[in-house]
């Protein structure tokens, strides 16, 4: 009696809870390959800048959003349910701390670890997104059971 | 002291023979919000709560209590 789109609803929020924390780790990954050689204006410069702008952009709206943006609405609203809200409002909650953590400790330590302001954003784009991104996965996970 | 609320959900679904699918398909939500719900992780909205009730046919206080915690 359990119906093809409560279903796939479930299916495709279990993959959801596996791939975010998955996505939030190689993201974190990324920032070593950039602090270990910081742009400058070379053309591979702008395009490392592009894709990182463009991957940020892609993981935030997969947060926010939940992501499967061509499954059908029934599906999507079965994933969005009161239960992914609560997670999701959790989850941000956690980054936006982390995000504020990690502000105040660049602020402290700046005069010792002098930061471009580009570096500066990334440390706390990267920390507040990927907090909740992790954050978001488990808490779907364990509501899955 | 902290209230929480208890839940017979899982004894009376399982009465009825309804997997927590099941369940969900009856009153159009996901199964993770009855797993939630059932384990006291979540806490239903009074739509979700009312609906939970008509469809085991139980009254929704008989389903759902407060407990308090000492």
């Amino acid at each position: 009696m359990s119906d093809p789109v409560n279903t796939a609803a479930d299916r495709l929020s279990r993959r959801r809870a596996r791939m975010l924390p998955m996505f939030a780790l190689i993201f974190l990954a990324q920032q070593a390959s950039y602090f270990s050689q910081t742009p400058g204006e070379r053309l591979v410069d702008h395009v490392r800048i592009g894709a990182w702008v463009m991957m940020v952009t892609v993981l935030l709206a997969l947060l926010v959003t939940g992501g499967f943006w061509f499954r059908s609405p029934a599906v999507r609203a079965l994933m969005e349910d009161d239960v992914a809200r609560a997670n999701r409002a959790s989850a941000i909650t956690l980054g936006f701390v982390s995000a504020m953590l990690a502000s105040i400790i660049i602020y402290v330590f700046e005069p010792r670890f002098p930061l471009t302001a580009r570096e500066a954003i990334h440390l706390i784009v990267s920390a507040g997104l990927a907090t909740a991104l992790i954050r978001f996965g488990l808490l779907e996970r364990r509501a899955l059971g | 002291m902290a209230e929480t609320l208890a839940n017979t959900l899982k004894q009376a679904r399982e009465t009825r023979g309804l997997t927590q699918a099941e369940l969900a398909a009856l009153i159009g939500v996901s199964r993770k919000t009855i797993n939630t719900v059932e384990n006291g992780v979540f806490v239903p909205s009074t739509v979700i709560a009312l609906k939970l009730a008509a469809a085991l046919g139980e009254p929704v206080e008989r389903l759902f209590r407060l407990a308090i915690d000492e």
